[in-house]
């Protein structure tokens, strides 16, 4: 069973990963899915090659994410499709990246909801030591593990200057990356929620803007309409109710207080009832007394309180006593409360009992 | 600021303004409505039970009037507790006095408590004493005579033995009772 389950969510997670994959388009000589094949009209996210912009990096002191984003958004409007980001607050400090376009961008206008630059989801899965040479036909650059990156050439083509000039620490290694795709995808994976706040592609921005007004006009209009459809079925209902209550009649009311009586004397008639079943009839008390007398004994107290009979007394044999109790049908429960005592030849007994209840009656 | 987004901002506080001037009153109103007519929908519910049955009603109370009125009976109305009380009182002396015994002690527990309905309750204590004999038909003078009397409990102390019904004996009775009554203005 859990070896099924597990086939079953691997088998369902390389689905997902496929589907992801197929949403993901990569721009970089053409424009295909990570799948390599055409993408459909409208994707997820499109990553935009290395070639197809220059990198600019700033440091500005500005501690609120908010402010620089502000700043970068206004520094980046001054060039048509340039991406920014906005790195996390270190010593005061936050880097602003901004991804400025090179001009052959434009034949590769895919749809997609979000933008990011190839380096800076690269970025993201590169350990702090690691150097990464990205190969392509078109294109070889060295990225470092802070974002910053450099196209092959001239003095900059060998790793172990690159690392130089990117001042990297000794130990260094170089992460060789042909195959982008799954590096792309981890990437992805890993940039923070900010980055994808800032990504929204223009082709996503252009249609947001597009359906806006109609969807919110249709909101307002459903509200509208639920108002006034709502408002109309209270109104009918509230007149067809009074219309029906009006038929009816004037002795309604009358009819309503007899009901009401009724309750009432239900109620005044159950109490009466648990209010005479609670009478505990006192007069079976004077027939036990009466057998204690005929069976020798003399009484000195007798206490009835909440049904049970409490008998202090003395008689030649407190045992006879209890013996002519049970007897009688009247009491039940008859027994000793205390100890029998010997007192001048004669015994000094406490017998407690119970009176049944309807005795009256047999 | 460029006019689209002028015209944007524009646009929102007026959405706020309907919304929250004629949206939400609209809606608070509906609510409202809503409930009248829930109440209204009760009543008519009410009121056409009570007219499909109306047989039954009016043969209900009248039975119920009739089987109550006897057993209301027993409890006297009263218009106010400290009537009640003097009444009580006044019968048990009478008793008392219709037995040839003494007054020991009267004394009030508790006033006044709610039996349910109409019917309330005081609770008395009372000591005499006198013949074993005597005492025994004082008690069933109570018992059978008040009928609205509960006793609740009864201690015979003797002085200071009860040998038996013909000895003559004395003791010490102490009774503890409700008496129930109905107040005027309930039925």
């Amino acid at each position: 069973m859990m070896i099924r389950i597990r086939e079953g969510w691997e088998a369902l997670m390389l689905r997902i990963a496929a589907w992801v994959s197929a949403q993901v388009v990569f721009v970089t000589s053409d424009a295909l899915n990570l799948l390599g094949s055409q993408p459909s009209r409208w994707s997820l996210v499109e990553i935009i090659g290395r070639e197809h912009y220059r990198e600019r990096h700033r440091s500005v002191p500005i501690v609120r994410w908010w402010d620089a984003k502000a700043v970068a958004e206004l520094e980046a409007r001054a060039v048509t499709g340039c991406l920014f980001h906005v790195g996390p607050l270190i010593d005061g400090h936050r880097k602003l990246t901004f991804f400025e376009p090179t001009g052959d961008r434009a034949n590769f206008d895919t749809q997609a909801i979000f933008r990011f630059p190839e380096t800076l989801v690269l970025s993201q899965v590169l350990g702090s030591d690691r150097l990464a040479r990205v190969i392509r036909p078109t294109i070889t650059f060295f990225l470092s593990p802070d974002g910053s990156s450099y196209k092959a050439g001239g003095l900059l083509a060998e790793p172990d200057r690159v690392a130089h000039a990117m001042g990297l620490k000794p130990g260094w290694q170089l992460l060789p990356i042909e195959q982008e795709g799954p590096w792309l995808l981890a990437g992805l994976r890993s940039l923070p929620l900010s980055a994808w706040f800032t990504a929204w592609s223009p082709a996503a921005i252009r249609w947001i803007r597009e359906v806006r007004a109609p969807v919110l006009g249709s909101l307002f209009l459903a509200v509208m309409l639920n108002l006034v459809l709502a408002s109309a079925y209270l109104t009918a209902t509230t007149f067809w109710r009074t219309r029906s209550l009006e038929t009816l009649g004037p002795e309604v009311g009358t009819l309503l207080n007899a009901q009401r009586e009724v309750d009432s004397l239900a109620a005044e008639q159950r109490v009466y009832g648990e209010v005479l079943n609670s009478r505990q009839p006192v007069y079976p008390v004077w027939g036990v007394i009466s057998e204690v007398w005929k069976a020798g004994g003399w009484l000195s107290a007798v206490r009835l309180s909440e049904g049970v009979l409490t008998l202090r007394g003395r008689a030649p044999s407190a045992t006879e006593v209890l013996s002519a109790l049970s007897k009688n049908r009247a009491v039940s429960n008859p027994g000793f409360a205390a100890a029998v005592r010997q007192e001048g030849g004669m015994q000094e007994f406490v017998i407690e009992l119970r009176l049944v209840a309807g005795i009256e009656r047999s | 600021m460029n006019a689209d987004r002028t015209k944007w901002l524009l646009m929102a506080v007026l959405l706020l303004a309907v919304v929250k001037f004629v949206v939400m009153p609209w809606r608070e109103q509906q609510t409202e409505s809503a409930q009248s007519l829930q109440v209204l929908t009760q009543r008519l519910d009410r009121s056409s039970g009570v007219v499909l049955n109306k047989e039954k009603i009016i043969a209900t109370r009248d039975q119920l009037r009739r089987a109550n009125a006897p057993v209301a009976a027993i409890f006297p109305l009263s218009s106010g507790d400290a009537e009640a009380q003097l009444s009580v009182q006044s019968s048990m002396d009478a008793v008392l006095q219709r037995h040839g015994l003494k007054l020991g002690l009267f004394d009030w527990a508790a006033t006044n408590v709610e039996a349910g309905g109409s019917l309330r309750y005081s609770r008395f204590q009372l000591q005499t004493s006198g013949e074993t004999s005597v005492l025994a038909r004082f008690l069933a003078d109570v018992e059978i005579s008040s009928r609205q009397i509960a006793i609740r409990e009864v201690s015979l102390q003797g002085q200071p033995l009860l040998r038996g019904a013909s000895a003559g004996d004395q003791a010490e009775l102490r009774l503890v009772a409700d008496v129930y009554f109905r107040v005027k203005g309930s039925l």
